[in-house]
């Protein structure tokens, strides 16, 4: 058999590495989320460390007195956690919309989880109850029905929203 | 820059690349988020940040030519996995011990080898994650419990067909069916990884004497 340089073995493997499980562009960013998710890893968190690697790159340019690269500039423009103060008007607002997009998630996580989804009962012992005025019926079959509207409002919302 | 003559995202390019990289990690038995290449302390992300620190500050180059940034970027990141594993067997060729054939021998009389013995119990071996024979033996392994993607597997290791087309009419189906079984080995891979031999026999030791 010929021998092989280790060149030659890594290109073969590598050509049947892409046969069977297909060229690196064949993952989609659909598929990359899907798979990182399910592998447990934080997307945020991950750009967040590759940014500071990158940085500590460009620093060497800046002790040099040297221009970034600029695809290393693009780089951390595109890297740059949401966390690090704004430099411009445009960062500013890419910030505060990311910010408030995360409140509305917890928000709606929230009401999800306060307003069930299986319709509601209430517990109408004071129907029997004697000793209750008409008027005092009155007002609690009133305030049941607008508890009840209320929910149902709140519960319309949170699914408009989904 | 990208084929498009334009800047990439590297939001979208480090999301891509990772994902890529937990695959090769799965193909070389290296485990899932957390692993590293055994002896080098390596893992998938510090193979992601070289080679888009590489490609940003221009060491590596793409031109559409090559093909598209994300498959020279993930070929190199790959390759850069290999080398380390590859490395990593040289050196411990080197550094075997130098207890001579016979008092191995005696050893091995004396003492009955325990699962704790094997070094990083289920770690792989980096010279056999990177022989050839043995990376389509883990393949083939890998696929048994599922005829569908055994087809894809025999068609590529057997009769040595790369395209999805080529592939599709031996096996009888369409090259859209055959990417999709791609897909479901990717995610296999990540998943559960492709299993040495060497852990093989150790799990089949620590069966035999549980």
């Amino acid at each position: 058999m010929k021998h092989r340089t280790p060149e030659e073995i890594r290109n073969r493997m590598n050509r049947l590495s892409e046969a069977l499980f297909g060229a690196p562009d064949e993952i989609g960013e659909e598929e990359a989320e899907q798979l990182l998710s399910e592998a447990g890893f934080n997307t945020e968190e991950l750009n967040d460390r590759i940014y500071k690697r990158l940085y500590a790159e460009a620093q060497q340019y800046w002790n040099a007195k040297k221009d970034l690269p600029p695809l290393l500039k693009k780089a951390l423009d595109d890297l740059r956690p949401l966390s690090s103060p704004p430099r411009n008007e445009a960062e500013l607002a890419r910030q505060a919309k990311a910010g408030v997009e995360r409140i509305v998630e917890k928000a709606k996580l929230l009401a999800s989880a306060l307003v069930p989804d299986v319709l509601l009962t209430f517990a109408e012992a004071y129907r029997n109850k004697k000793g209750l005025s008409d008027t005092d019926r009155k007002s609690l079959n009133t305030v049941q029905e607008r508890l009840k509207r209320k929910i149902e409002h709140l519960k319309g919302k949170d699914d408009k929203s989904r | 820059m990208s084929d498009q003559g334009q800047y990439p995202d590297f939001k979208k390019l480090t999301k891509r690349l990772t994902a890529y990289g937990s695959v090769v990690f799965g193909e070389f038995s290296l485990g899932g988020r957390d692993a590293v290449v055994p002896g080098t302390g390596l893992s998938i992300e510090d193979f992601v940040a070289k080679v888009l620190s590489e490609y940003a500050i221009g060491k590596i180059k793409h031109h559409k030519s090559r093909g598209a940034l994300m498959t020279v970027l993930g070929t190199a990141m790959r390759n850069d996995i290999i080398d380390a594993l590859r490395k990593k067997s040289h050196e411990r060729e080197e550094t075997r011990s130098s207890i001579s054939v016979n008092e191995d021998a005696e050893v091995r009389d004396h003492e009955k080898p325990a699962l704790d013995d094997y070094p990083q119990q289920f770690a792989p071996d980096p010279a056999s994650v990177v022989d050839e024979n043995e990376y389509s033996e883990r393949v083939r392994s890998a696929v048994q419990d599922e005829p569908a993607l055994k087809e894809v597997v025999e068609a590529v290791l057997d009769l040595d067909l790369y395209k999805p087309e080529a592939i599709a009419d031996v096996v009888g189906t369409t090259a859209a069916e055959i990417q999709n079984r791609k897909k479901k080995l990717r995610r296999r891979l990540q998943k559960q990884g492709l299993v040495t031999s060497r852990r093989k026999k150790a799990e089949t030791y620590e069966a035999s004497h549980s």
